[in-house]
C-alpha cells in the first residue's frame, strides 16, 4: 500500500512538472510558429523548422530535426504536401509516436482549409503542382482562421488544462484578424480587379482576399525556371494598361523579376513571403499588413501618375 | 577505367538507389497516399515511385569506345505498415539483372532508438546510403567504387540506432549486426559481420553552415568468413583466386553546407570520404600466390560544389585511391580528377556534363572521360537529406 501511495505521488509530481514547463512545440514554417505563439501564450516554447527565408518546399531533413519533434510535445505541419519532400521522412526518423499523424501530438494545420487551386487532374507535365490544391493559405488570416482552431484543437489535446486559455486567445485572433483584413480589404475596394504578374503562386490567397487578379505569371508552369521565351512573350503580351506591377518572393531570381518588370513598364515588388522575412512581419496579421501596405502604395502611387 | 584486379561481384541483392533510404522514403511516402482513394492498395496507402539512370560515356582519346547505357532502372515501395512499422523495398534492374536491393522494417523503440532489420544499405560512411542515380557525381568515386562495390554495402541483419537527446551538436550511435554483406572483396562478406557508427550534426544557429560527419567501423566476428576474388597479379596468371578473412573496413565521412545568401537555393555543399580495408589472406589456401601480402588498401575523395540556384550547379571531385589489392599491383594508385556542371529542369529530373581525367597506375596511358548523365523520376518527390 505504501508503495502504491509512493507511486501515485511520484506519477502526480511528473504530472505536475510537465504541465507546469510550457509546451514544446515545433512547426515547419515561420508563420504556424508564429501563430501557434499568438495562440498558445507563454503557454508554448515554439521553434520552427524553417528559416524566415527559406522556402519550406526544398529543405534538406537533418538529425537535428528529429531531435526536435524527439522532444516536442505538439508537432504542427503545413500540410497540402508543401512540405512533402522532407517532412515524411523526419516524422518515420522520429522516435516520439505522440507527433506521428494520428497521434495526440501531431497537427495538420491545413485540416478543413478549402485550398485553391485544386488540380481537376494531377500530371507531372503540369509542372510541380501540389495535389491538394496551393499550400499558401497563412498569407490570408482569415483563412489561417481554420489553421488557428487546428492548433488550438491540438494544444488541447496535450494541456487539457489550458484549454480555456488557448480558446479565449483563438477567439482574439480570429477578432483581431476580422477586423484587420476587412479594413484592408475595403482600402483595396477601389482597385478591385487590378491585375499583376506573379512570380509563383505563392501570394494568391491573399490577393484573392484583396481583389486583385493574377493575370501571368514568370514560372511557365510551377516550380519550372522561366525560359528567355517566355520573358520575352510576357513582356510582349503586357503593358501599364494590362498589369499593375510584378510581384516576386525574395528566394527567386531577382534579376528576371526586374527584367519583366522593366520591359512590361511597371513596378518591381518584393513581399514578404513568410512571419519574419520583413521588419515588421512579425505574426500572420502583421504580414499581411506588410504586404497589403506595399501593393496598396504602388497601386496608389500607379493611380497619381 | 576499373579496376581489373578484380571481377565485378554480380551481387545478388542489389544494386541502386542509395540515397533515396532517406528522403526517397521521404518522398514514395509523398506519391500517392495523401489521398488514399487516389492510389491506396485495399484503403491502404502504398507509395510506389520509380526512377531510371542513363549515361553515355566516352573517353576523348578513342571515341569509339563510347558507351550509352541505360545503367539502372528501379522500383520502390514503401509505406507504414501500421502505426508501430515502416517498410520499403527497392526493386532494381540493373546490368541486365533483377534484384532484391532493399526490404527492410523500422520500428521506434523508448529510449530514443529505432531498429531496422531485413535487406539494407549498411549504414556505413555517407555515399553508401545513397543511391546510384543520387550520387553527387555522375560516376562513383573510386574509393568506393574499388573498395567496396559499385552497389554498396548490402546487409541482411538488422541496425539499431541510437539518437541522444542533444539537438545542436546531435549525437547518433549505431549498431549493426548482419548475417552477411555483399562486398566486393567477394560476393559476401560471412561469418556474422558487424558494424558500428558515430555520427554528429552541427549547424551555426543562422542556419548557414551545417556538418554532418561520422566515423564507421565494419568488421566479421567469424574465422571462417572467405573473401575471394579473381587475381592477375603478375599479370600472366589471370584466373587466380585468392581467399582470406576481411579484418576491418573503417571509414570517415564529412559533409558541410554554407547558404551564403538568405535564401534557401544557392549554396556550397563539400563533401569527403576516407576508406581503409584491411585484409588477412590464408596462405596455405591452394590459389593463394605464395609470398604476397596483402595488407591494406585505402583512399578518399573530396568533392566540391556550388549550387547557383534550384536549377543549376557546378563541381570538382578529387580522387585518390589504392587499387584494390593494391600490393599485389606494384602499390597501383587511381588519381582521378572531374569537374561537372549539373541542370535539374524540374525536381524530378536532371542532367549532367562530366569532365573527368584519369591516371591508373596499371594503364600505360591516361584518360581523358566525357560523361553524360540522365535521371527521371517518376512517382515521388525527390529526397532532401542532408
Amino acid at each position: 500500500m505504501k508503495k502504491f501511495i509512493l507511486s501515485s505521488l511520484l506519477v502526480l509530481g511528473l504530472v505536475s512538472a510537465v504541465s507546469a514547463r510550457p509546451l514544446r512545440v515545433t512547426t515547419t514554417p515561420t508563420d504556424l510558429a508564429a501563430l501557434t505563439r499568438t495562440l498558445g501564450g507563454d503557454r508554448v516554447d515554439v521553434f520552427s523548422l524553417s528559416r524566415p527565408l527559406q522556402d519550406v518546399h526544398f529543405l534538406d531533413a537533418t538529425p537535428g530535426m528529429i531531435v526536435r519533434i524527439n522532444r516536442s510535445d505538439l508537432f504542427i505541419e503545413n500540410g497540402f504536401d508543401l512540405e512533402m519532400g522532407w517532412v515524411p521522412e523526419v516524422i518515420r526518423e522520429t522516435r516520439n509516436r505522440s507527433v506521428r499523424p494520428g497521434g495526440p501530438g501531431h497537427v495538420n494545420a491545413s485540416n478543413g482549409i478549402q485550398a485553391i487551386q485544386i488540380p481537376e487532374r494531377i500530371h507531372r507535365d503540369m509542372g510541380d503542382v501540389h495535389p491538394s490544391g496551393n499550400p499558401h493559405y497563412t498569407l490570408d488570416p482569415i483563412i489561417a482562421q481554420q489553421a488557428a482552431r487546428n492548433i488550438v484543437n491540438g494544444l488541447i489535446r496535450v494541456d487539457p488544462e489550458h484549454a480555456e486559455l488557448y480558446r479565449a486567445n483563438l477567439e482574439a485572433f480570429i477578432s483581431r484578424s476580422e477586423e484587420v483584413v476587412n479594413a484592408w480589404v475595403e482600402k483595396f475596394e477601389p482597385h478591385a480587379g487590378s491585375q499583376l504578374i506573379i512570380y509563383h503562386k505563392h501570394f494568391d490567397y491573399m490577393l484573392e482576399r484583396i481583389g486583385l487578379v493574377v493575370a501571368d505569371s514568370i514560372e511557365p508552369l510551377p516550380g519550372l525556371a522561366p525560359s528567355a521565351r517566355h520573358v520575352a512573350e510576357l513582356i510582349r503580351r503586357h503593358s501599364p494598361e494590362t498589369v499593375s506591377m510584378v510581384i516576386m518572393e525574395p528566394w527567386h531570381d531577382q534579376r528576371v523579376g526586374r527584367q519583366v518588370a522593366d520591359g512590361v513598364g511597371v513596378p518591381l515588388l518584393v513581399l514578404c513571403p513568410t512571419v519574419g522575412s520583413c521588419e515588421g512581419a512579425e505574426d500572420l496579421i502583421s504580414l499581411f499588413e506588410t504586404n497589403a501596405r506595399k501593393l496598396l502604395d504602388v497601386l496608389e502611387a500607379a493611380e497619381g501618375e | 577505367m576499373m579496376n581489373t584486379l578484380l571481377k565485378k561481384p554480380r551481387l545478388a541483392a542489389g544494386t541502386l538507389l542509395r540515397a533515396a533510404t532517406a528522403a526517397g522514403f521521404a518522398a514514395l511516402m509523398s506519391s500517392l497516399p495523401a489521398h488514399p482513394s487516389d492510389g491506396g492498395l485495399a484503403g491502404t496507402p502504398l507509395n510506389i515511385g520509380a526512377s531510371v539512370d542513363m549515361t553515355f560515356i566516352a573517353p576523348l582519346r578513342d571515341m569509339d569506345d563510347a558507351e550509352f547505357e541505360v545503367r539502372a532502372f528501379e522500383l520502390n515501395i514503401g509505406a507504414p505498415v501500421d502505426p508501430f512499422f515502416d517498410f520499403l523495398a527497392t526493386i532494381s534492374w540493373h546490368e541486365g539483372e533483377i534484384d532484391l536491393e532493399e526490404a527492410w522494417v523500422s520500428t521506434v523503440l523508448p529510449g530514443g532508438f529505432k531498429l531496422q532489420f531485413g535487406r539494407e544499405f549498411i549504414p556505413f560512411g555517407y555515399l553508401n546510403r545513397v543511391h546510384e542515380h543520387d550520387f553527387p557525381q555522375v560516376d562513383q568515386p573510386f574509393v568506393i567504387e574499388g573498395l567496396t562495390t559499385d552497389h554498396g554495402f548490402i546487409g541482411d541483419g538488422f541496425h539499431l540506432e541510437y539518437l541522444a537527446p542533444f539537438i545542436n551538436p546531435t549525437l547518433t550511435l549505431i549498431f549493426g549486426a548482419y548475417d552477411n554483406i555483399q562486398h566486393s572483396v567477394g560476393r559476401r562478406m560471412d561469418g556474422f559481420p558487424l558494424l558500428g557508427r558515430v555520427q554528429t550534426f552541427i549547424e551555426s544557429d543562422d542556419g548557414r553552415h551545417a556538418v554532418l560527419a561520422g566515423v564507421s567501423f565494419l568488421t566479421s566476428a567469424g574465422n571462417e568468413d572467405p573473401f575471394e576474388g579473381r587475381l592477375n597479379a603478375d599479370g600472366q596468371t589471370a584466373d587466380r583466386r585468392v581467399r582470406g578473412k576481411m579484418d576491418y573496413t573503417f571509414g570517415l565521412d564529412f559533409r558541410y553546407k554554407f547558404s551564403p545568401g538568405r535564401t534557401t537555393y544557392q549554396g556550397l555543399t563539400v563533401g569527403a570520404e576516407f576508406l581503409r580495408v584491411t585484409y588477412d589472406p590464408y596462405e596455405n589456401h591452394v590459389d593463394f600466390v605464395p609470398g604476397m601480402n596483402i595488407g591494406a588498401d585505402e583512399g578518399f575523395y573530396i568533392f566540391a560544389e556550388w549550387d547557383f540556384d534550384r536549377f543549376r550547379g557546378v563541381g570538382y571531385r578529387f580522387d585518390h585511391t589504392d587499387v584494390l589489392f593494391s600490393s599485389l599491383e606494384d602499390d597501383a594508385q587511381i588519381m582521378a580528377h572531374s569537374v561537372y556542371y549539373q541542370w535539374r529542369p524540374t525536381d524530378f529530373s536532371r542532367l549532367r556534363l562530366q569532365y573527368q581525367f584519369l591516371q591508373d597506375d596499371r594503364e600505360d596511358d591516361d584518360e581523358h572521360l566525357v560523361m553524360l548523365q540522365g535521371t527521371f523520376f517518376v512517382g515521388w518527390h525527390p529526397p532532401h537529406r542532408f
